[in-house]
């Protein structure tokens, strides 16, 4: 590996010489590209060109810009056997006692940028701490990660063969927009991002090449660039596991794993834009993603619009459209949202609104006592989760199909701690599963799990009911469950209704008992007074049913997975 | 028959609500589910939380084979048995 520096400089020569001494104090070889400058500054630099001292100038007669600079640097760098290079603006605003820091971190890993992340002092103008702002968010959205922290700094190191190939296959912007968009086309191609704090200062006198009005232009430009490109790789990103790079070699290669870590940090990633930015914000970023699963989502759309079009017979509204379908989309990313918002204890539970006009949860369901709880996909069932907290003392087991458990069980201990809420993974009722579970109700917990869809496996343990005009699967494990237990059966759903939550929660059973000579017929009798209740429901609000595949086709009709 | 096999059949008996049935209708090495004496698999789910209710046993159906504790009333005796000397 070997190190030289690029200071490119645009008019910029008073601090030009304290730049380059503070490298080659460092035995940094440097050079400097003088980028169309006046002639006070072709004199600076003229009179620094010293290669037998290692300082190279370079004069450009016709200004090319930030970028078209850097890349001459790197260019000549790269002929002269150079492997990395250090890019430091002339203006000295930067923080030269890190320059070994910086050469440091390059050297532990080789591929990756690594930048400088400013430490900014009271010096810093209002309005430019506000652009940062909004770029450090934009350049999260069009990385769809964290990993940049500063896209706007100009003190880095760039692995120059990796770099001289993104701007000679992909361009970058040649001007101010150049840092940031360098940066992310580098992490697009699976650059790992390094930062190296560093103190940064206005120095007084200073004179900015930034334009005000022509640079904004140029920025929101750049954004809009990028965004594109992010949304054309976003294919590739998911097909990966959600990562950018091609694997390296010692990193954990399970794909499962992958997904379920990009899942993840993605959920983190909107809790914490939730967080700091607010709902809007999140649905804002949320709007095209789900935009693309909407359009290459054949069968989840096609599966939306059959429910919607039998919603729509009986309400006796118009047949739907693909502009109802996408509502339909972009509610179930609101969900999501709100989901994440209740983890992360966001929720506002006095937004909700009991039914009766009742004020307290514990109206309608028994506080310290046993209970089955039968939910669905329609809605958001977090709500009753965070209600029921609310006032402490449940214990909540959850039943879940396979896939979701291990995510999911991860997620809240990481989001909620203190969340009182067990997640088992059940595909089928089994002994040890009946077993656990009478433990727990015997101790006067709770027992949550969905009466909607039929998980794998269990295929031949579901009972057709008439839903929304023709028969669908629904599972018999809850009410098999429920006869086990010999407990009480609550329905229970929660949906948002513009800027709050309603909620219904109503007893189905004191005790549900399926007699040996007519289980099946007693099963489906309760079977369908749920699937009526749920119905009732769901014919309300259409947009909460968050269930995106066949769902009146027979569980034989698609004998591979879902 | 031991007096646990005894005890069990008793448990089979109440917790299934097996009215027609007495202890000693019931063979120690008869089949319980399916051919033997016909029960289902709701039975067997019920026959273990009675199972977990009167003496705290828990299978792991991961690692053991419940179908072969659950077989007869001696298989399940010998596994209640084993479960209550871990204890």
């Amino acid at each position: 590996m070997r190190f030289c520096a690029v200071v490119p400089t645009h008019d910029h020569h008073r601090d030009l010489p304290r730049v380059v001494a503070a490298l080659r104090a460092r035995n940094v070889p440097v050079f400097v590209v003088d980028d169309g400058s006046g002639p006070e500054t072709n004199a600076v630099v003229a009179g620094l060109h010293a290669p037998e001292n290692g300082v190279t100038g370079v004069h450009l007669p016709v200004n090319r810009g930030k970028g078209g600079a850097v890349m001459v640097g790197l260019d000549l760098a790269a002929n002269q056997g150079f492997t990395h290079a250090l890019q430091v603006d002339a203006d000295g605003q930067h923080d030269l006692d890190q320059i070994n820091a910086l050469i440091a971190a390059s050297r532990r890993q080789p591929n990756a940028i690594v930048s400088g992340c400013p430490l900014y002092d009271d010096s810093i103008p209002k309005g430019r701490k506000m652009g940062r702002w909004v770029t450090h968010v934009w350049v999260w959205i069009e990385t769809l990660s964290l990993a940049i922290r500063d896209s706007m700094c100009g003190f880095r190191s760039y692995p120059i063969a990796a770099t001289l190939a993104v701007w000679r296959e992909e361009g970058a912007g040649r001007k101010m927009d150049f840092d940031t968009e360098i940066m992310v086309r580098l992490v697009w191609r699976g650059a790992p991002c390094v930062h190296v704090p560093i103190k940064v200062v206005y120095p007084e006198g200073n004179t900015s090449n930034f334009r005000l009005w022509a640079d904004n232009v140029l920025i929101s430009w750049m954004h809009t660039r990028l965004v594109l490109g992010m949304l054309l790789r976003l294919p590739r990103f998911l097909s990966r596991g959600c990562r950018w790079g091609r694997k390296v070699a010692g990193e954990s290669s399970h794909w499962a794993d992958m997904g379920e870590r990009g899942r993840y940090w993605g959920i983190r990633f909107l809790g914490l834009t939730y967080r700091l930015a607010g709902r809007r914000v999140c649905l804002a970023v949320m709007a095209p993603i789900i935009l693309y699963f909407f359009l290459t989502g054949r069968k989840a759309r096609g599966a939306s619009l059959e429910f919607l079009g039998k919603v729509a017979r009986i309400r006796g509204d118009r047949a739907p459209g693909w502009w109802d379908s996408y509502r339909h989309f972009l509610s179930f990313g609101e969900a999501a949202l709100d989901k994440i918002a209740a983890w992360c204890g966001e929720l506002k539970t006095d937004h909700v609104d009991l039914p009766h006009g009742a004020s307290d949860l514990y109206d309608f369901i028994p506080k310290d006592e046993a209970l089955i709880l039968f939910v669905s996909h329609y809605g958001n069932i977090e709500v009753i989760r965070a209600l029921a907290s609310r006032k402490g003392n449940v214990r909540v087991t959850v039943l879940m199909h396979q896939a979701h458990a291990a995510n999911f069980a991860r997620l809240l201990k990481d989001l909620a701690p203190d969340s009182q809420m067990d997640v088992i993974e059940v595909t089928d009722i089994g002994p040890d599963t009946a077993m656990l579970l009478s433990e727990k109700v015997s101790r006067g917990e709770w027992v949550v799990i969905t009466g909607d869809r039929i998980a794998h496996g269990a295929r031949n343990k579901c009972v057709r009911i008439p839903f929304l005009g023709e028969p669908a699967s629904f599972p018999q494990g809850p009410y098999i469950l429920a006869h086990l237990m010999q407990c009480p059966v609550y329905m229970a759903a929660a949906w948002r209704v513009g800027d709050r939550f309603e909620l219904a929660c109503e007893k189905l059973a004191d005790q549900i008992t399926l007699p040996r000579g007519d289980r099946d017929g007693v099963l489906a009798a309760h079977a369908q007074t749920y699937v009526a209740w749920l119905e009732q429901r769901v014919i309300a609000h259409p947009r909460q049913w968050f269930n995106f595949y066949p769902y009146w086709s027979k569980p034989d009709d698609s004998p591979s997975s879902r | 028959m031991t007096s646990l096999e005894m005890e069990l059949k008793a448990l089979i008996i109440e917790s299934l609500n097996l009215e027609d049935v007495t202890i000693d209708d019931i063979d120690s090495d008869e089949a319980l589910f399916v051919d033997g004496l016909g029960l289902d698999s709701i039975d067997a789910l019920e026959l273990g939380v009675a199972l977990q209710k009167k003496y705290g046993v828990k299978v792991d159906t991961k690692t053991e084979n419940v179908r072969t504790h659950f077989a007869s009333v001696r298989n399940l005796a010998a596994f209640v048995q084993r479960s209550l000397g871990n204890n």
